[in-house]
Parts: C-alpha cells; structure tokens; sequence
C-alpha cells in the first residue's frame, strides 16, 4: 500500500497530524486553566518535551520542564480563575516538526477579586515523538492584559 | 481498491469535521431560538432521546422535552450569540464525545447584557449516515450581567476555600 500510494498515505498523514497538533493546543489550554483554576500543573507539564522553553513574554521565559514548573506552581498566588480560548490555526508541518501560531483571547480573575482580559498571539514549536506531539516551544506576545471595566486603551503591546 | 485501514483513517477524519459543523449549527440554532423564535434548526441536531443538561437551565431529556423548555427561551433572552471554540473531539466507530469552549453573549427581556462563560461535554451518535447530539452537558463558570464580570461566580467556584 504504502509503494503503492506513497503521496495518499502522506496526505492522510498530514491531516492526522494536524488534526492531533490542534488537540495538543487545546490540551494545552486546558491544562493552563487547571494551573490557574485549581493550582494543578501536571496536565500542562504532560505536554512539553523536557527541554522546552516556555516563553511567556512579560510574564517570564523559562528553559525546561523543571523550571515551567517553578512558575507554574506561583500562579496561583495571584489568580483564581482563567480559560484560555484559542482561534485561528496556522500550523505548518514538517516530518517531525511542526509550528504554529494561534491567536488567544482569555479571561482571568486575579486574588483581589479583579476580572481581567487578555489577547496576544502564541508562536508554538512542536515536536513529534514516538508517535505524539509535543510542544518544545511556546511564545506569547501579550497585546493587552487589562482590566474588565478599564478597557485596553493606552495598553497595547509594544511588540505593536 | 483503498485498504480497510486507510478508509478508517479518512473516516475519522471526516467524522470530526462532521461533529464540528455540527456543533456550529448547534450554536446557529441556539442563536435563532432567541432571535428569531425559531426551534426547528436546533431540533434537528438531537437524537430523538437527547438529553440536554444546562445547569441552572435544567436538565431536559427526550426532545419533546427538549422543545418544551426552548419554547419558552423567547420569554427570557431577546438576543444570544454562541461562540465555540476549543474543540476536542474523539471518535469511536459511530459515537464520539465532544468538550467544547464557549462564550455567549445575551440580552434578556429587561434589557440586561449577560456574558456566560463554560465548558460542554457532547455526547454524539451516527443515525442512518448523520451524527447527531445526543447528550449535551453545560458546565457553567459565570452568567452574569457584562457589568458586574465574572469573579463572583468563578471564586465561589474556584477561589481558595
């Protein structure tokens, strides 16, 4: 089959991937929600290869699986709430890699009982191994982080 | 000839991208109910024993029940827009389970902008070649008035006991 048809399994392929890539993302998101939401990093640590850079903008860049941990285990300090919606795929696959960039809209509420909004865009690195994808390398470009009832005026990003 | 394998491969495929223009038409005719006062697209979606189970909107079995309650959304909301996103689909043979994202917008009847924040877990069958929802559960993070956010709910919720 696979002589006989290599560029139609390859098609198959490609699709799978992609289709496992985007449930990694939101695998991701959930994970994010369960940090902020109920202080659980394990979901969120499942996904990255161990030597991923976790880069999250003003918010911090961490090198390896150990380190995001660290981080993650603080966010709960400061937050008691967040779901993490991500639209607009654009992912790129080669052999095993891949790269993606979604845009992100989230909402938060932080521990002085403060709802805030953000939007940014996250460039991802993906790796496949063993069958799975993982993210070595995730970036986030915070357009705003604001305030509910302030607004993201005078706020925008300076990577804008 | 395409091998078994293979076909089940692109099978799923189009099996999830059925489930996901399905839950859009979910959310289309969820926003014409309000809008519109139109039940029919919505009812289309559901299994004949769908089960519907929206939190404080109830839990409604059956879809005679399930028309029951949705007559009766015009009285309360005079505008929603649904907005899913985050779909996580799995597909065994011919059932499949959904978790969705979503943000709605509304406007009761007394004028009231609401945001409602939550997750929904799907449960969808294949009847004679069509997926169809057959149990949708809403878990609910906030409703509440634009004006007062959504920290009271999620604190009570998630907020350190």
């Amino acid at each position: 089959m696979k002589m006989k048809y290599p560029n139609f399994i390859n098609k198959i392929l490609y699709l799978e991937d992609l289709r496992a890539i985007k449930n990694l993302k939101n695998d991701y998101a959930l994970g994010c929600d369960e940090v902020f939401c109920r202080g659980c990093p394990e979901p969120l640590l499942g996904l990255f290869t161990p030597d991923a850079v976790w880069d999250v903008g003003r918010f911090g860049r961490f090198e390896g699986v150990g380190s995001i941990k660290e981080c993650l285990e603080e966010i709960r300090e400061s937050y008691v709430y967040s779901i993490h919606y991500f639209t607009n795929p654009r992912i790129d696959i080669q052999g095993y890699r891949a790269e993606g960039r979604w845009n992100l809209w989230a909402l938060y509420t932080d521990v002085k009982e403060q709802d805030l909004i953000l939007t940014g865009t996250e460039d991802d690195n993906y790796q496949k191994f063993q069958n799975k994808w993982f993210i070595k390398e995730m970036r986030l470009d915070v357009h705003f982080q604001a305030p509910l009832f302030k607004g993201w005026h005078g706020l925008i990003g300076e990577s804008l | 000839m395409v091998d078994r394998d293979v076909e089940k491969r692109i099978q799923k495929l189009e099996d999830i991208e059925a489930i996901k223009r399905l839950k859009f038409d979910y959310a289309e005719g969820c926003d014409l109910v309000a809008n519109q006062n139109n039940l029919e697209p919505l009812l289309k979606v559901f299994t004949e024993d769908a089960v519907w189970d929206g939190e404080a909107f109830g839990k409604h079995i059956g879809k005679t029940a399930i028309k029951e309650f949705l007559s009766g959304i015009p009285t309360m909301l005079t505008y929603s827009m649904h907005h899913f996103t985050n779909p996580r689909v799995v597909v065994d043979g011919d059932q499949a389970q959904g978790r969705w994202y979503l943000l709605a917008f509304f406007t009761d009847v007394d004028d009231n902008d609401l945001v409602l924040i939550g997750i929904e877990d799907d449960e969808y069958k294949k009847v004679d070649g069509q997926w169809l929802i057959s149990s949708m559960i809403l878990t609910t993070h906030s409703q509440a008035p634009l004006s007062e956010g959504w920290y009271k709910s999620v604190t009570e919720k998630f907020g350190l006991k």
